[in-house]
């Protein structure tokens, strides 16, 4: 593997923000006040590379609780957010792991910072990046990724209710009234509601575009699954989808329950779109 | 959003082997332990052409399973996904990928695993499928998969050896790559553990000769937890990465715990050529 392939490819790996004394992330706190965001945590000084992309690897090794997390750019002080309120969940106090690919490019030389809420005080969060180096053609880069749904309040997302029929799609939950700008690709991120005691259940999630009465179904029956060993939806992040959605358009989500147990049934939603 | 979106992208996402009335995918059965059940079909008939799809599979079992998804008519069914591992240790944590494997509008699509389960063992499979865009994504048409080991239904064990946080030996997952790759996955298994404590691990995918390995990817993250017992994630990727024919890829890794047994986990590869 050469440093520059000539078709569409990453020229490199280049792992940032690992703690190999201890073998995990890098830990970012959340702030002494529930629900407020907590101060910049640097992941990596100064990128080594021009980055096309980022692979993001995040752990929850504490409390249970519902998180966001915003990872930036930029010196201290000047810090810009490149993906917003991603949402981390866990329960029990189990610990998780899990990772996506950020179609977002990322310059050399830049600094590369994370910061996060939840809903109790002084939490810890791990992050991780692997930088993915550019080929000759590259791919076709990406900017800004808008998050829709999260719910700052709560340090959540929007609650999608499947209902009280068990195994029958519940109704829309809105996510966002109207888009501000077109994008190009979507993640689908799920919580927990802070939940400690989930039972054995599936559910099916999907994600919707249009005016509220009208919806039509963009992103089909995403599975999900908890049991009671661990109480928890799995997976935590669905995506990328290279979906095309234009500005002005509200999103909504909706779900199906095998159980219709109040608040286990609950789903947690943000839906990120990447211009 | 339209069927065609000018450029690249997907058109439509269409559902396929979902079963509403449980709100689960399609039940596969396996019989004799490591060895693949029969083919159970997720979709009739494809309605679109598709550049790829997502595939979840979800279990409740403590097994380790390989997966197949094959396309065609019952009989003479063609595996575009072989042995994809999924595994389960207390938990299920289920799995969710992309698979860029073309699948023309009309086809039947099916799904298999074995399992080390004893006869009985069910997972669940279903997938979306995703249209082109009019440019299209450069869809492959199957992926090759390294280091599967269809004798336990597991990967190739990869030991991080019994200094805590420090990278143990290169273990190889195949010796000579028999095409070029340009996109690479990496799953982790759990080795039907039922039992692992809370630890963490560091894991590197290598090329190049024994003695000579260079990393190509380094220190993917993955979580135990005494609750769950299961590492976690069970994959990465895809890396855009692009791999000569010929060429030796390896693991090695290193674990916050030198206990034996607990810090041993499997490795498949899949790449696309």
């Amino acid at each position: 593997m050469g440093d520059w392939p000539i078709a569409i490819g990453t020229s490199e790996l280049l792992d940032q923000g690992l703690n190999t004394a201890s073998t995990t992330l890098t830990s970012v706190t959340s702030s002494a006040t529930p629900n407020a965001m907590g101060s910049w945590t640097q992941i990596v000084a100064s990128s080594p590379i021009d980055a096309q992309m980022v692979h993001v690897m995040l752990s929850v090794d504490d409390s249970t609780r519902d998180s966001l997390m915003d990872l930036g750019i930029g010196a201290v002080g000047a810090e810009k957010i490149v993906f917003p309120k991603m949402l981390l969940t866990n329960s029990n106090n189990d610990r998780m792991a899990w990772s996506f690919l950020m179609p977002v490019p990322v310059k050399a030389g830049i600094r590369i910072v994370a910061r996060v809420q939840t809903s109790s005080i002084s939490l810890v969060r791990r992050i991780g990046l692997h930088l993915m180096g550019r080929s000759f053609l590259g791919f076709s880069a990406m900017g800004r990724v808008l998050a829709w749904g999260a719910d700052i309040l709560t340090s959540s997302g929007t609650l999608v209710d499947p209902g009280t029929v068990a195994n029958t799609f519940g109704a829309w939950s809105e996510l966002v009234s109207s888009t501000i700008n077109k994008v190009r690709a979507l993640y689908v991120m799920v919580g927990n509601n802070n939940l400690s005691v989930r039972g054995t259940c599936a559910a099916h999630l999907q994600i919707g575009i249009g005016a509220a009465g009208s919806e039509k179904v963009l992103i089909p029956q995403m599975q999900l699954r908890s049991q009671t060993a661990t109480d928890l939806w799995t997976p935590r992040v669905f995506g990328p989808f290279f979906a095309q959605v234009p500005a002005g358009v509200r999103i909504s989500a909706k779900a199906q329950c095998s159980i219709t147990t109040a608040t286990e049934r609950l789903i947690p939603v943000v839906v990120y779109g990447v211009d | 959003m339209g069927d065609w979106p000018a450029t690249l992208g997907h058109g439509k996402i269409v559902q396929y082997g979902i079963s509403p009335s449980n709100s689960l995918g399609t039940s596969t059965t396996s019989g004799t332990a490591n060895a693949k059940s029969p083919w159970t079909q997720l979709t009739p008939l494809s309605s679109i052409s598709a550049h790829g799809f997502f595939l979840q599979i979800l279990s409740q079992g403590l097994n380790d399973n390989l997966v197949d998804v094959g396309i065609g008519e019952s009989g003479a069914v063609k595996v575009i996904v072989s042995n994809v591992l999924y595994t389960c240790g207390s938990i299920a944590d289920q799995l969710f990928f992309y698979a860029p494997v073309s699948i023309a509008a009309n086809s039947k699509v099916w799904a298999r695993h074995q399992s080390t389960g004893s006869s009985g063992d069910t997972i669940y499979v279903s997938a979306l499928l995703c249209a082109h865009g009019f440019l299209g994504l450069r869809p492959v048409s199957k992926f090759v998969t390294f280091g599967a080991m269809t004798s336990d239904s597991g990967g190739t064990e990869v030991d991080p050896g019994g200094t805590a946080n420090t990278k143990g030996a290169w273990t190889e997952i195949v010796a000579s790559i028999a095409i070029k790759v340009r996109m690479l996955y990496v799953a982790i298994g759990n080795r039907d553990l039922a039992t692992r404590a809370t630890m963490s691990l560091f894991i590197d995918i290598g090329i190049g000769a024994s003695g000579a390995e260079k990393v190509l990817m380094s220190n993917l993250y993955c979580l135990s937890e005494d609750g769950g017992d299961t590492w976690t994630p069970q994959m990465f990727g895809p890396f855009f990465t692009q791999v000569p024919s010929g060429t030796r890829l390896s693991a090695r890794a290193q674990c916050s715990s030198a206990t034996i047994n607990e810090r041993l986990f499997d490795v498949v590869l899949y790449g696309a050529p």
